[in-house]
């Protein structure tokens, strides 16, 4: 059985997969290169969270997609000794109090139909990240009831707290928690309870940005700020090198020409959107699978149906399919 | 950078925080604090390379903010680093190392060249003073009478009055310079070489006059070449020269605020005011109230929530250096720094297409339609290509913009037109002012419509009309105002506009204060010079006029300090526009004489096409006094003298000579006339003037004295004789030779014309018929009958002739017998028919008896053999000559084309070229070359034109090239059959048929510069009817 024979579970012509002598493959998570301890952090990068870190600062990180902004947070509390990061996907509709808890209004309104007594409102309340990781600098006693049990006996311990793609976020949004941040505190409305961080083990905030909006400006005055750039090529194969354990059949000559390839992609000028280092990684990985080398021009039809990997729209891919200065050099 | 350290003292950094805010940062408190905070934390004696990347994320805010920080630590870093000991030299790059080895080999070269020259200059002197030996064709030749012994079967030596006209040699008779023979001392051998006489030398005067002219002529060529080389290096240095070749003025944001009034905070805080949200949310309030109402049924109740207002602005921006756009983007930029919401893009002319700050992510109107359709859309410029060019309305593609519920054009325009109406029907019209956005922003809040006729601006005033013609600076200045006019006199100082830079002069203290001001502004950038980036040249120069003798210099000051700053880096294509403006600056600040000849050097090492692009400049070198040229040549003449009119550009080329030649003139003039005494030393070059001569002559030396005069007078008969006899062939020939008609000969084709003798000193003979063949010792050429042998000797130059008239005595074989060493072994032999064979053995003696007669009648030789005895080593060279019989060219003109070919065969010629013109009579001859009377060599082919009927189908008009392109114009000439010439602006360019001399190339390749040139003149003009082939002169320019 061939190598493509392998990967034909769905041939397209009416067959069975048994005849085939196959099985449909079961699921498995697709093991990403994001453990922290691979991350690579920039020397000015490095210097921003020191920064952030010495004056108990949030952190606000830009940067192209795939640059590493969120791996930040993993490889922070990695490197701190800190529990996994506590996440917060910023959405469209978020508003400052959602960074920190949410009050379930409707089944509170469902259950008093039912039961009368005994409801307690905190029951309806959801803490979250920022929220958590202030519940969690505070001691156990002062935490209460609000963290959930199998919190309740961790704190008190530092977090850090990734808020990702707070550009999402509507315009009020950033305002909104400026002075929560700064204090590192906030009040359950519905409870009226105040929670402040221990500032000993105030929680270490850090923000990303797509930069789709500009963020007010106060907001970016309370921030330390750090733009993350493209890695060129000798860092783009450090970071391959530490990120990626590849086979020994992948050879460094293949990785060089790899990349020198994917920087090629980079300079077309007419991409939609560039590829960038976890698409870099993602398609390194497909190529060592297959054991193509893209100076291998037998092969130059399988490499280009790799290039799904780099890019993430039709035009992209036909533009890098059709790029003769591209396909010149490797057919 | 590793090497840097700081000391760690927050005072260190006071300065930087300035610094930093002098560079756009804001900078607050906060700052200052954390900075505090962190060096504390940190620690003092940190590397400069730490606290780099440290403080960095403290101040910036954006990618843009953090490069820009990094760029300015490093300059305050390099103001404040304290001199540290000097870094080990660095391992010698291998391009560097090529660098000095370059140098030397120019050196070498300069060094080589200047030998040369000199070298030469010294050999043209010397050759002058007659220091080094004369080269025979420097020498004035004596025409010596060799003094040959006769014979007794000799023939006297003809006087040139009895040159015969013989058969074979009527029609060419030979009116040759007959060498005066010696008819005293006749002798058959050469004499030995110690009775020889020396070459005597030139006459003083002559010797002077090489001198002098040698001098001028050296001069001049050593000029030229070191203009040639001087521009070979300048065009590889240009080549050399690397990018950027822009360098624009560098001019940070000033710090003056245009929008800091009352009423620009309180337009920002209307523009900030909420506005309803597209969604609601849940009142509680009055939830409570309707459910109580409702006897505890639940009744919910919603309420719109509110949210902060964002805008989409699209800004028209005609180019980077559009005023008008960047107004308005300072407009936003100062709303966004006071909290509003707004994403900005731009576009050029049609919104259709809009591109972010840089122009280079372009999206098109939909995308920002799905985007940001719940933005306030306001569009900044005058809407011209929102409307219909034809109908005037709003063009169909226009309902896009009603997806946006709160939209607007905000308009610079000062007069509300048809064009402001018709935008009213689907926007919000108003003026893109401070009053206007207020306006604005009520009409959002209230969505009342008013009529857009009450913003019409009332006692605004319009820009001048038709500026791109010359305007009036009067009408300009009312329109500006005093300070607005002057702020436009000072931006007209630099050839550029720039944003930055005139905010930076309107601040000057030489201004007005307060100059910098939206209202100023608005005025300003309604003139189109500011939408397109530049004042024109011809506006410049009263502009600056207008400026004072007071704010003038301080203007330019301030320019030279900004230049100053930041100059290119060095090699660069902008290196050299730098310089040039630099010096330019200087020059007008200064106006010395030193700051002059500054930017003439600055301008020797540019192209004249680069200064010229500066028109200002051109009228100020134009307009430089200089009294000794004033007096001498009127302004208006300077274009014919100068390169490009401009006596700064040098002399032309062509005048440089013309110079050259007049000088020679004048100096032979004055030499001729005794105007210059010759010097002392020149007066008897042959004689050392320290050898003082005999006071006594000798008997012996006045017998020779005497023998001189006696043979210089001979000599001069002699050649009055032969002058004589010359000029009567002349007349003669002129005479029976009938004078073409102009019109029909001028068609024939060229062909090479009987040298006309004008000096009957020419000591060549005039043109034979026949071939020429150079014979070998122990070579031996036939001699055909009826034909005429002329057997030429040369020697070191000098030509030896001798003709045999065949005819009479047959001449079967002519042969050099053996190596011709030198002359008195040269032996030449010629066989006759009659079997006789004789040897030649002198020049000037017949052979044998039988042909006593005829050679009695040959003409001696032209030059007598030197009587200098040559080195044997020098080379010889012997000719043999073999004529043909001539015959006289009869008319042909009026016969048939049949009836000439049969005459022609009669006449022993040939039918050389045939030509048809499309005159006379058809079929007839109406034209031949030779013309009738002629006398040519039999078998000669002869021309003739026969006239045809008129075809016009042959001739084509010249097509119309003025106006385009060169190569096009090439194609529509190439086409029809023309050839071209472009011959440049000024006389200067390529040829069709290249024949560019390496120095006219050189300056050819030195004037061009890139891009491609267009016709603006031609010649012959469009329409006229010519031949195919004919060169049509093209005058192109950029």
């Amino acid at each position: 059985m061939n190598e493509e024979a392998r990967f034909l579970f769905y041939a397209g012509d009416g067959t069975r997969i048994a005849t085939r002598n196959l099985q449909t493959p079961s699921y498995r998570e697709v093991n990403l290169p994001d453990e922290a301890q691979d991350y690579l952090a920039e020397k000015g990068l490095r210097d921003a969270v020191n920064v952030a870190l010495l004056l108990g600062q949030p952190l606000l990180v830009t940067g192209e997609p795939g640059t590493g902004k969120t791996q930040l947070a993993r490889s922070v509390a990695h490197e701190l000794n800190l529990h996994s990061p506590l996440v917060f996907n910023t959405k469209t509709t978020s508003t400052a109090k959602d960074l920190f808890y949410r009050y379930d209004s409707l089944g509170h309104f469902h259950d008093t139909q039912f039961q009368t007594e005994g409801l307690s409102i905190e029951k309806y309340i959801t803490y979250e990240a920022l929220g958590l990781a202030i519940l969690l600098s505070l001691t156990p006693e002062e935490a209460g009831s609000c963290l959930p049990r199998e919190l309740q006996t961790v704190g008190p311990v530092r977090s850090v707290v990734l808020i990702d793609e707070i550009d999402k976020a509507p315009r009020d949004m950033p305002n909104d928690v400026l002075n929560e941040i700064e204090n590192m505190s906030f009040t359950v409305r519905e409870t009226g309870r105040t929670f402040a961080a221990n500032p000993d083990y105030r929680p270490i905030v850090i923000l990303t940005s797509n930069s789709e909006k500009n963020l007010p400006e106060p907001f970016l005055r309370r921030c330390i700020f750090y733009h993350i750039a493209f890695p060129d090529k000798d860092r783009l194969k450090e970071i391959v090198g530490r990120r990626l354990r590849l086979d020994s059949g992948f050879t460094d000559k293949m990785i060089e020409n790899a990349l020198r390839h994917f920087i090629e992609i980079r300079k077309l000028g007419k991409l939609r959107k560039k590829p960038a280092t976890a698409e870099l990684l993602a398609w390194l990985r497909i190529l060592e699978k297959k054991g193509i080398d893209v100076n291998d021009k037998s092969r130059a039809e399988e490499l280009s149906f790799t290039y799904s990997t780099l890019v993430k729209s039709k035009d992209d891919l036909e533009l890098l399919r059709n790029t003769p200065a591209l396909i010149a050099k490797y057919e | 950078m590793s090497e840097r350290k700081t000391n760690g003292s927050v005072p260190a950094f006071g300065n930087f925080l300035a610094y930093l805010r002098l560079q756009g940062f804001r900078i607050g408190l906060d700052h200052y604090v954390r900075v505090q905070e962190l060096l504390e934390r940190i620690g003092g004696n940190r590397d400069l390379d730490q606290l780099r990347t440290l403080l960095c994320p403290l101040f910036a805010t954006s990618e843009k903010q953090q490069k820009r920080f990094y760029d300015a630590f490093d300059d305050y870093a390099e103001l404040v680093q304290a001199p540290s000991p000097p870094p080990p030299p660095p391992p010698p790059d291998p391009e560097k190392a090529k660098k000095p080895e370059r140098e030397k080999k120019r050196a070498r070269l300069r060094f080589y060249l200047a030998g040369a020259g000199s070298l030469l200059t010294v050999l043209l002197i010397g050759l002058a003073l007659g220091v080094i030996p004369t080269p025979s064709f420097m020498t004035w030749t004596p025409q010596p009478t060799p003094e040959v012994t006769p014979k007794p079967d000799e023939t006297p030596i003809p006087t040139p009055t009895e040159v015969p006209k013989g058969k074979g040699s009527g029609g060419f008779v030979e009116p040759l310079p007959v060498t005066p023979q010696p008819t005293s001392a006749p002798t058959a051998e050469i004499p030995p070489a110690t009775e020889e006489k020396p070459v005597i030398a030139p006459p003083a005067p002559l010797r002077f006059y090489l001198l002098v002219i040698s001098a001028l002529l050296a001069l001049y060529i050593l000029w030229e070449l070191y203009r040639f080389l001087r521009r070979k290096l300048f065009l590889r240095r240009q080549a050399a020269r690397k990018p950027p070749s822009i360098w624009p003025i560098r001019v940070e944001a000033p710090a003056v605020k245009i929008y800091d009034s009352e009423d620009f905070y309180r337009a920002a805080r209307l523009m900030r005011r909420r506005q309803v949200a597209e969604y609601h949310r849940l009142d509680v309030n009055a939830t409570v109230a309707a459910t109580i109402s409702a006897l505890g049924y639940p009744t919910f109740r919603y309420k719109p929530d509110s949210k902060a207002p964002e805008y989409l602005v699209l800004i028209d921006r005609a180019s980077f250096r559009d005023h008008q756009a960047q107004l308005f983007n300072e407009l936003i930029t100062a709303f966004e720094q006071e909290g509003l919401f707004v994403v900005r893009y731009f576009y050029e002319g049609d919104p259709r297409v809009c591109c972010d700050d840089k122009g280079e992510n372009c999206v098109h109107l939909s995308e920002l339609q799905n985007q940001y359709v719940g933005h306030r859309l306001l569009i900044f410029g005058n809407g011209d290509k929102l409307l219909d060019p034809i109908t005037g309305r709003l063009a169909a593609w226009t309902s896009m913009f009603l997806d946006w519920q709160d939209r607007a054009v905000l308009t610079p325009e000062a007069r509300w037109e048809l064009r402001e109406f018709s935008l009213a029907t689907q926007f919000i019209v108003l003026p893109a002012s401070l009053d206007g956005l207020m306006a604005l922003v009520d009409h959002f809040d209230t969505m009342v419509t008013t009529d857009p006729r009450i913003w019409s601006p009332s006692g605004v005033h319009e820009p001048p009309a038709d500026l791109d013609e010359r305007v009036n600076v009067e009408e300009l200045k009312s329109y500006l105002g005093d300070p607005a006019f002057q702020w436009l006199c000072a931006c007209s100082v630099y050839p550029e506009l720039q944003w930055n830079l005139t905010l930076y002069l309107g601040s000057l203290g030489c201004l007005d204060p307060g100059t910098v001001r939206e209202q100023n502004l608005l005025r300003l950038i309604r003139l189109p010079w500011f939408r397109a980036g530049s004042v024109p040249d011809s506006m410049r120069w009263p502009l600056i006029n207008q400026l004072g003798e007071k704010r003038e210099p301080e203007v330019r000051s301030a320019i030279i300090n900004l230049l100053e700053k930041s100059p290119p880096p060095v090699g660069t294509i902008a290196a050299d526009k730098y310089d040039l403006e630099l010096a330019v600056q200087h020059w007008r600040r200064e106006q010395d004489a030193d700051s002059l000849k500054k930017l003439h050097r600055v301008m020797s090492r540019l192209t004249p096409g680069q200064i010229l692009k500066d028109q200002t400049l051109v009228h100020y070198l134009e307009r430089e006094p200089n009294p000794v040229l004033d007096l001498l040549l009127p302004r208006r003449l300077r274009k014919y003298f100068f390169r490009r009119g401009i006596p700064s550009f040098g002399l032309k080329t062509g005048f440089r000579f013309v110079i050259i030649l007049l000088l020679i003139s004048l100096a032979s003039i004055l030499i001729r006339n005794q105007t210059i005494p010759v010097p002392a030393f020149l007066q008897n070059p042959v004689a050392s003037p320290t050898v003082t001569p005999p006071e006594t002559p000798t008997d012996v030396e006045r017998e020779a004295a005497r023998r001189a005069e006696e043979e210089a007078k001979r000599r001069n008969d002699l050649e009055q004789a032969v002058r004589q006899r010359y000029e009567e062939e002349r007349r003669r020939l002129g005479q029976n030779r009938p004078t073409p008609s102009p019109t029909v000969s001028s068609r024939v084709s060229p062909r090479p014309s009987p040298p006309v003798i004008s000096d009957p000193s020419l000591r060549v003979r005039p043109e034979t018929f026949g071939e020429t063949t150079r014979l070998q010792p122990g070579e031996t050429k036939p001699g055909p009958d009826n034909s005429v042998i002329s057997v030429a000797f040369q020697r070191n130059g000098p030509l030896y002739t001798r003709t045999f008239q065949n005819s009479d005595c047959p001449i079967e074989s002519i042969r050099v017998q053996k190596s011709v060493d030198e002359m008195t072994n040269t032996e030449i032999w010629v066989r006759r028919r009659s079997g006789e064979v004789s040897k030649v053995k002198n020049w000037a003696t017949p052979l044998t008896d039988s042909c006593k007669k005829i050679f009695g009648k040959v003409p001696a030789p032209i030059f007598a053999p030197s009587p200098t005895p040559l080195p044997t080593s020098t080379p010889t060279r012997i000719f043999a000559r073999r004529e043909t019989p001539a015959v006289v060219m009869p008319s042909f003109i009026g016969l048939t084309e049949r009836q000439m070919r049969t005459k022609l065969a009669a006449s022993k010629l040939k039918l050389g070229q045939l030509t048809y013109q499309p005159q006379g009579t058809p079929g007839l001859v109406i034209d031949q070359y030779p013309v009738q009377g002629a006398t040519i060599p039999e078998g000669f082919p002869a021309d003739f034109v026969v006239g045809k009927a008129r075809d016009d189908s042959t001739l084509v008009p010249v097509p119309n090239v003025v106006g385009m392109f060169t190569s096009r114009a090439i194609r529509a000439l190439e086409a029809v059959g023309l050839t071209y010439e472009i011959v440049g602006e000024r006389g200067i360019g390529q040829s069709s048929s290249d024949s560019r001399s390496l120095f006219t190339k050189a300056r050819w390749e030195y004037e061009v510069v890139p891009g491609e040139k267009k016709v603006f003149r031609q010649d012959p003009p469009a329409g006229k009817i010519v031949k195919p082939g004919t060169t049509v002169r093209l005058w192109a320019r950029y």
